[in-house]
């Protein structure tokens, strides 16, 4: 086990190395001049050549990696080719917003998902389990820009309600802030909590089945500490790795999200920075988004050792 | 056939190939029996795919013919109404299949035959070579696949030979690791020994030994990923990523009917339930079809 442990601890700063690698040199082969479309309409030689010595790109490509990387290493992601402003920045005023969503969707989708999954579970082929699973049908169906395209258009169509764009910020009028991000919340919190329902039901009908179960009830406990002592304990490991595993799909569901609600997060700021072909600023966010997905996979195997003795890695 | 000889072997054939014939009828007919989920999972994706392939024809008009008719609802004339210019949205929609159905299906393809590859040579390699290989793989999975695609889009560009190459990496780096892992248990078995021991050469053991066991199992899996790319092929043009307007294609027109749903809430409702049920069907069908090939493979 302690091998495994090492093992992961190793591969991790590799991975990183080679994305870092790929981050930097595929943006590097792009074809076309960034100081000539800086420059545009004012372009002379000897400015170009002023620019480019200020950007510091004449120098070899593996000083500019070995500079871009050190940078990083100290909180510099290097300037916006759009307004110059540092990225570092840019991510810092987005980082709360995708935060807010990303933590109230989990937050949602896990009371939710976990809640209906037990009852699901523990009411196996009862008319609770099967409205449950015909909801999580549609939870699994629809992907999260087309429900969340529907909710922000149909409703004004058929009521008076409508959803509300311009971001509040949280410190302005907290529940303005709270209600503003709960609707997107909701539907990013429909599709993953479908996941997790179906994951909870799995498990506690598997636990339901076993002989420690059958003994509790045969002592005579009753059925709801039967179930949370006994089944739930063992039924939730899964679960929790899978709520861990899911914070890849908050960061793609807040791609979306955010550019169809419109707040002003760090999904939207990527798709912007894609379009306007900001190199700098993709490959900051490529970058962070890849060394946050490996430490949480890396934390998360950890951890499941712990939880589960059982496991024991070769 | 002139006189009674002896039955040649063509003589025989029809009735093996009718014996065939009904035996793979069996066999789907209890795939239907014993996967209904799975069977509905199919006739979506045959609905699916004749869009895809027939749609051209089945317009009834030029999908970016304008017209005087603004917005209108779905009528006899315009059977999914009209959009913002006119243009008939039954059209579009049949049209609009194409682009996404085909840009996942090729790139599931050419992945497949990628990542089938590299992962064959990098278990026979063993190594660093493996090590290498698998540690790119790695930094590549590191990524959720919609950042991966958007980082490759910014790289290559929004062609469409661009977003092909796009959905091809993004389906190579898991390929690898299931084939690496298929070829590495498959490279123990007795007959890969026997086939060195008797003097055949490397390409000839992984290609005619290793190669015929270990595509289905990497085939089957596969399959269940096409329901991702069906969705990010879909979800790049929703972000105007992907394909360009005025090409319709399911992805842009949802995205491009949004500033319109007040007014005419058909044009987001169409491509809405079209991409829900491609990628629902996809999904049912390559579930189904996983279980019924090894019930062990549904925790992968």
């Amino acid at each position: 086990m302690t091998a495994y442990i090492v093992r992961r601890l190793v591969a991790v700063p590799v991975v990183l190395f080679i994305l870092s690698i790929a981050v930097f040199f595929m943006v590097d082969a792009i074809p076309g001049d960034i100081v000539a479309a800086k420059l545009e309409n004012s372009y002379t030689p000897a400015r170009a050549e002023a620019l480019r010595a200020h950007l510091g790109l004449d120098r070899p490509v593996i000083v500019q990696y070995g500079d871009w990387l050190g940078g990083i290493f100290q909180g510099d992601f290097g300037n916006s080719l759009w307004n110059d402003r540092p990225i570092r920045n840019e991510l810092w005023d987005r980082l709360p917003v995708t935060l807010e969503l990303g933590l109230m969707t989990l937050l949602m989708s896990t009371m939710f998902g976990v809640g209906a999954g037990i009852i699901a579970g523990v009411r196996q082929n009862k008319i609770e389990d099967h409205v449950l699973r015909f909801v999580t049908t549609f939870g699994l169906a629809i992907p999260v820009f087309v429900s969340a395209t529907l909710v922000v258009g149909l409703p004004p169509v058929f009521t008076d309600w409508s959803v509300k764009f311009g971001y509040v910020d949280f410190l302005e009028d907290p529940f303005a802030n709270l209600g503003q991000v709960a609707i997107p919340a909701a539907v990013g919190a429909l599709a993953f909590s479908s996941i997790l329902l179906r994951l909870t039901r799995v498990q506690v009908l598997e636990a339901m089945r076993q002989d420690y179960v059958r003994t509790a009830r045969a002592k005579g406990l009753l059925g709801f500490t039967v179930i949370w002592r006994h089944v739930l304990k063992n039924a939730m490991i899964p679960v929790v790795t899978v709520i861990g595993l899911s914070l890849g799909g908050m960061i793609s569901g807040s791609v979306f999200l955010e550019q169809i609600f419109s707040l002003p997060g760090l999904g939207r700021y990527i798709v912007n920075s894609v379009n306007q072909s900001d190199y700098p600023a993709v490959q900051a966010f490529v970058l962070l988004a890849g060394v946050l997905f490996t430490l949480v996979n890396l934390i998360i195997d950890l951890t499941y050792t712990v939880f589960d003795p059982r496991i024991r890695y070769s | 056939m002139t006189a009674m000889t002896a039955p040649e072997p063509g003589v025989e054939a029809p009735n093996v190939l009718r014996e065939r014939a009904i035996a793979l009828l069996r066999r789907f007919g209890r795939f239907v029996r014993t996967q209904p989920v799975g069977a509905l999972g199919l006739v979506l994706v045959i609905l699916i795919l004749v869009i895809a392939i027939f749609g051209e024809w089945m317009v009834r008009t030029d999908p970016n013919a304008l017209s005087p008719a603004f917005q209108e609802g779905p009528s006899t004339e315009h059977w999914f109404g009209t959009d913002n210019n006119g243009r008939d949205y039954y059209s579009r929609m049949m049209s609009g299949g194409r682009p996404t159905i085909a840009l996942a299906v090729i790139g599931v393809i050419f992945g497949f035959i990628g990542g089938t590859f590299f992962g064959v040579v990098s278990a026979w390699a063993k190594g660093w070579v493996d090590l290498l290989f698998q540690r790119i793989v790695d930094s590549f999975l590191a990524l959720p696949g919609i950042i991966l695609a958007l980082f490759l889009v910014t790289v290559l560009g929004r062609d469409t030979l661009d977003l092909i190459i796009v959905l091809t990496l993004l389906v190579i780096p898991p390929t690898i690791r299931v084939a690496r892992s298929v070829a590495l248990s498959l490279l123990n078995e007795p007959y890969i020994e026997a086939a060195y021991a008797m003097g055949a050469r490397t390409p000839r053991v992984l290609g005619r030994h290793l190669l015929p066991n270990l595509l289905p199992p990497v085939a089957v899996l596969i399959t269940t990923s096409i329901g991702s790319l069906l969705l990010i092929s879909a979800g790049l043009s929703f972000l105007g990523l992907g394909v360009q307007p005025p090409t319709p294609e399911w992805g842009n027109l949802l995205n491009e009917s949004r500033g319109e749903i007040l007014y005419a809430p058909h044009l987001a409702i169409f491509p809405g339930i079209a991409i829900s049920l491609a990628v629902f069907g996809v999904n049912l069908f390559g579930d189904a079809i996983r279980d019924v090939w090894d019930p062990r493979l549904r925790s992968l």
